[in-house]
């Protein structure tokens, strides 16, 4: 695992209170608990500090799953994940 | 409770599914179904931005009946412990709930578009006063079923000074953005039900493109949100989107920061539009006052003026306050304050105990120009994201569970947990808060303190603990 993915993992763990980490690709916008509105801007702020990039608005609705997210990083924002 | 006859070809509302109905439809649907509610009886409401939520609603207000209403997301066991407590004659509900669930004590007697109504199978109850209407939960309490009495009058009245102030009409196209079952959110519904206007009704939230789509193509006219979706929004740089009709923004349900309102303000003016913050509570049925847009630059802080029809009070020690610029409590009075609260089910028949007096429990003054400015609260509870949360109570929630002792305090932004304990699980913790809130661990802190400061005589010296 590179360090950009544990640095994600990281990221999804303790935005939404995950302590087991088999569990991220389960992830999901509106689906999993903790993951509403609120969740979500604390995810996309928490994404953009911590990779140090502008996540465009377009690209925050895009977001809307663990697995979606890895892709839009890598290839909106060329995030080696 | 709604009269639709001066307005019955206007379309009510649309969804995202094209899904239309005219007021009369809305009218023929919603006395179908009230045909099976019994006279005088409590129905609960199962609420979500669609059109069976809504024909529900206008169906349990139409005769004499009252109706709770919930989460369509409201847990299991929350949802048994309140029809334990109250005893509904029907449930109105997503039909995917009762297929998941089973009532023992109802059955299922009818179903229309996705929803299902459950009536009691015992038939014995005492009718209810004929003016209560409406129960709603205060904001964000959970574990305790404490509801807020509204009467038809305290409805319609708040309907009527909302569009008045707001000057709703039959154009507008308000764009569901807030839960239908909290009071600010039933607010829009009401007022504009009342103007005959047509209501966007879409579950989607302001976090999802299809919700933007859809204020897009149907021509949305109104967004409201409380303070944290004004972040939000500013996040989604909102004024970069294409919504030439949208033209007004309200907020309520907490204090917006002063940089935000001016953010707003300054930029709702340039894209000609307007930004208007409010203040309200469910005790009042919704609102309270509102900052006028001619003052929306000058009065940034404010909770602007009263309604029409409602009148601002503050006292002292049981005293008026008259002078300008001092503060006390702040008192409102109109004929939207409630009838009162309801612990069980006997307070359903308690009658006004307000008597248009509300109490708001938020330390005001007024300035010179007649605006008011809260500066504090009376009582010890925290707006986290929109949700009242009592200090007290968590406290009394944590002791109960957790070893050692707990103390609450904080700001809007965020509540901070001291506690004695020095290894509780703090991540256990946390999640159990988040658990019985509902609301994000970011809003929550916990922090170790040797021992918590206290009086001579044992009180709590809150005032000693940093609140951020």
């Amino acid at each position: 695992m590179n360090s950009n993915l544990i640095k994600y993992n990281g990221i999804f763990c303790d935005v939404f209170c995950v302590t087991d980490p088999s569990q991220l690709p389960l992830l999901q916008l509106k689906v999993s608990q903790q993951w509403d509105s609120v969740g979500h801007i604390g995810l996309i702020s928490a994404l953009e500090e911590a990779f140090d990039i502008d996540i465009e608005p377009d690209d925050m609705f895009e977001i809307t799953s663990y697995l979606i997210g890895i892709e839009v990083l890598k290839d909106k924002y060329n995030i080696d994940l | 409770m709604f009269n639709f006859s001066a307005h019955i070809d206007n379309i009510a509302c649309v969804t995202p599914l094209g899904e239309k109905l005219t007021y009369g439809e809305l009218e023929q649907r919603s006395y179908e179904l009230s045909q099976h509610i019994r006279l005088g009886s409590l129905s609960f409401i199962l609420c979500s931005n669609t059109i069976s939520s809504l024909v529900g609603y206008v169906a349990a207000t139409k005769l004499h009946s009252a109706c709770l209403l919930l989460s369509a997301e409201t847990p299991l066991d929350s949802l048994l412990n309140l029809i334990e407590t109250y005893q509904p004659q029907q449930i109105w509900l997503p039909s995917e709930y009762c297929t998941r669930y089973q009532f023992e004590l109802y059955t299922r007697i009818f179903s229309d578009h996705e929803y299902s109504l459950l009536q009691n199978n015992n038939d014995i109850y005492t009718a209810l006063p004929k003016e209560l209407k409406v129960l709603l939960t205060t904001s964000g309490s959970t574990g305790s079923p404490k509801l807020v009495r509204l009467s038809e009058t305290n409805i319609m009245h708040n309907a009527a000074s909302i569009c008045e102030y707001l000057q709703i009409d039959s154009s507008e196209r308000p764009i569901t953005s807030l839960p239908m079952h909290y009071s600010y959110g039933l607010s829009i519904i009401n007022s504009h039900l009342v103007a005959g206007a047509t209501l966007l009704l879409t579950n989607a939230s302001y976090i999802e493109k299809t919700f933007w789509e859809f204020a897009a193509n149907e021509k949305a006219t109104s967004f409201a949100g409380v303070p944290y979706t004004y972040e939000i929004l500013k996040k989604l740089k909102f004024f970069h989107r294409d919504l030439p009709y949208l033209k007004t923004l309200t907020q309520a349900g907490g204090k917006l920061s002063k940089e935000l309102i001016e953010y707003f303000v300054t930029n709702s003016i340039a894209h000609s539009k307007r930004f208007i913050v409010m203040y309200g509570q469910t005790e009042a049925t919704a609102r309270m006052s509102y900052v006028p847009e001619y003052a929306s630059i000058r009065k940034v802080g404010s909770i602007g003026i009263p309604i029409p029809n409602g009148t601002f009070k503050i006292f002292q020690d049981g005293m008026e306050v008259l002078d300008s610029n001092q503060s006390g409590e702040l008192v409102y009075y109109g004929t939207n304050v409630s009838l009162g609260y309801a612990e069980c089910l006997d307070d359903l028949y308690l009658g006004d105990v307000n008597n248009g007096i509300l109490y708001t429990g938020d330390i005001a003054y007024k300035d010179e120009d007649g605006f008011f400015y809260i500066v504090g609260r009376l009582k010890r509870f925290l707006k986290l994201f929109g949700n009242r949360i009592s200090l007290d109570y968590t406290e009394s929630l944590l002791k109960g569970r957790y070893n050692g002792d707990y103390v609450c305090v904080g700001t809007d932004n965020k509540m901070i947990i001291y506690t004695d304990n020095l290894q509780p699980n703090y991540s256990d913790v946390i999640k159990y808060i988040c658990e019985f809130t509902h609301i994000q661990h970011s809003a929550f802190e916990i922090r170790h303190i040797e021992r918590i400061p206290r009086s001579a005589s044992g009180k709590i010296l809150y005032h000693q603990l940093l609140n951020e």
